[in-house]
């Protein structure tokens, strides 16, 4: 029993492209955002330098599927889960990959207005879902 | 980009005794797994446990700290941010997602240290963050044998 624990990230940062829908065998839905963070320091001799870190944010189901709806490329959005690290075979070999699956998403901000959208799409440029805490779809993640 | 976050945090307990090295820079490097574990029901209603590795980097004066008060089995708080590197072996590419630590709390009871120090250790937030963000980026980390712990069973953890 491994009492209590605790596994959670939280980023602020923007989107890569444009999020696809897939499905699993199952029938879940899926899609994967890539987020960039980009935090700022000061190097040894006083100059400004910047580091961007690049995010596999998985989202499963209803939260893909409202996702693939709102979210475009260089949107800044919020996200809020857990890590997670799987691995897969590629050409016989084993490799890992170490994704957040999302748990909350909120939309900051847009960087360009929507066209295509319905006018559902809203007058509110946030929407967040939070899953019950025993929400756990890796069970059936394999993609 | 005007402003972003990145940021992970995770309580969870080692897997093995932490590693610790100083790089021909002078640069102190300690490293250990952390095992998560979530519990919810399948789908059939049993309990199921969901533990998760993660690797944890921690430069400079937090480094000499975690490795003088952690070893396998400790339970332990890290704050910090994911950091996503690549490395070459046997000429393939692979990826590799690490927790670079900006802080480190203590979990374990008193009594239960390693250290027989009386440093009253809660919070180790030095002001690590030119380490945490910067040149030590740039450092050559030791990626011949990134997933050793890997082969870690959980039938090893002492909890």
């Amino acid at each position: 029993m491994a009492g209590r624990s605790l596994n959670k990230a939280q980023l602020i940062g923007n989107v890569g492209k444009d999020p696809e829908l897939r499905k699993t065998p199952q029938g879940n839905s899926v899609c994967t955002l890539r987020v960039a963070t980009t935090e700022f320091y000061r190097g040894r001799n006083g100059e400004r330098k910047e580091i961007t870190d690049w995010h596999s944010v998985v989202l499963w189901d209803r939260l893909a599927e409202i996702a693939v709806q709102k979210i475009r490329k260089s949107d800044k959005i919020y996200v809020e889960g857990k890590l997670r690290t799987r691995s897969f075979e590629k050409d016989g070999i084993t490799k890992f990959v170490t994704e957040i699956i999302a748990q909350n998403i909120i939309i900051l901000s847009r960087k360009q207005a929507r066209t295509e959208s319905s006018s559902e799409a809203s007058s509110d440029d946030s929407f967040n879902i939070n899953y019950p805490s025993d929400y756990n779809p890796t069970e059936s993640s394999n993609q | 980009m005007p402003f972003s976050m990145n940021k992970v945090i995770i309580i969870g307990n080692l897997g093995a005794d932490p590693e610790f090295r100083t790089t021909p820079q002078g640069i102190n490097i300690c490293r250990f797994r952390v095992a998560t574990t979530e519990r919810y029901r399948d789908r059939n209603g049993n309990w199921q446990d969901d533990t998760e590795w993660h690797n944890v980097v921690a430069f400079g004066p937090i480094a000499e700290t975690a490795s003088r008060m952690l070893k396998r089995g400790s339970k332990v708080c890290v704050e910090g941010r994911n950091k996503t590197r690549q490395y070459e072996k046997n000429g393939e590419t692979h990826y590799i997602t690490e927790i670079i630590a900006r802080s480190i709390v203590y979990l374990d009871p008193k009594g239960e240290r390693q250290s027989t120090e009386s440093v009253p250790i809660v919070n180790d937030y030095a002001d690590t963050t030119s380490y945490y963000l910067s040149d030590i980026q740039d450092v050559e980390l030791d990626t011949s044998k990134p997933s050793e712990a890997d082969n870690l069973e959980e039938d090893d953890l002492p909890f």
